[in-house]
């Protein structure tokens, strides 16, 4: 989850994350913490101050990125995909070499393997809060945005790799 | 960093061209690859977890001048399923934040 925040004529980006190696990394998360009852039609992701790591930037003005302090964080989110629109697709092919793809800087090879499924594009609304904290555990910042609509969402079963159950 | 990353996904929407995000797992036992969304039908298309089956489901939020500051940016995945997690079958819950 990322912020930018204008403070006078500065901007600082603060890039929510996972405690883990890789920023966005994927997690476990909690049981219960989507409820797939309504699938395809309908899922919903909560998660409820959830630990992130708040690693703030300043962006410059050439669009290059200052690391400037990292502090740890809370996110609490509500999400909800809801009566996709349109009949679902097949699906298939090989997944991706990279972690990255190279126009966004990503090189990290990756061995591909096989997927296939079925998807269907639908629409998304999420509810984001998220604080962050000193080091005396005080709330140094809070952050919230409601009702926001994705500019792309997909719901579906995949099988990916060599695995299957 | 990632706000021209979202733009660049929503020209890919509306033009339907490929676009793509990739993630990996913090666990080594996962080996996570991303998941590609625009153009859809095609190579490099959805590939979330490695040796996984399951439900998926995938969203890219975006809004500028959001009140209090200047741009929010998130995309959000859950993954419900089965993986092989130290290669043992793991039912499990696996997403983004």
């Amino acid at each position: 989850v990322d912020f930018y925040e204008t403070v006078g004529s500065t901007v600082y980006h603060h890039d929510l994350h996972t405690d883990a190696i890789h920023p966005f990394w994927t997690d476990e998360l909690p049981s219960g913490s989507v409820n797939t009852g309504g699938f395809p039609n309908q899922a919903v992701e909560n998660l409820w101050s959830y630990p992130v790591v708040d690693d703030v930037f300043i962006v410059n003005d050439d669009g290059s990125q200052t690391y400037v302090e990292s502090h740890p964080g809370e996110v609490t989110l509500h999400v909800t995909w809801q009566r996709a629109p349109a009949a679902a697709f097949s699906v298939s092919g090989m997944t991706a070499p990279t972690l990255l793809p190279p126009e966004f800087g990503g090189l990290e090879p990756v061995a591909q393997q096989p997927f296939s499924g079925r998807m269907a594009w639908d629409t998304a609304v999420g509810n984001f809060k998220a604080v962050v904290f000193a080091d005396d555990g005080s709330v140094m910042k809070r952050f919230k945005i409601s009702g926001v609509r994705t500019i792309a969402s997909l719901v579906g079963t995949e099988q990916i790799g060599a695995f299957a159950q | 960093m990632r706000r021209s990353l979202f733009w660049a996904f929503g020209l890919a929407i509306a033009f339907g061209a490929l676009a793509a995000t990739a993630r990996a797992a913090d666990s080594p036992d996962l080996t996570t690859i991303g998941l590609e969304a625009p153009g859809l039908v095609g190579q490099d298309q959805p590939s979330t977890m490695g040796d996984f089956t399951g439900k998926i489901g995938y969203a890219i939020f975006n809004r500028d001048n959001a009140s209090g500051f200047h741009v929010f940016d998130a995309d959000m995945r859950f993954q419900q399923g089965t993986a092989l997690v130290g290669g043992v079958a793991t039912r499990g819950l696996w997403g983004l934040t």
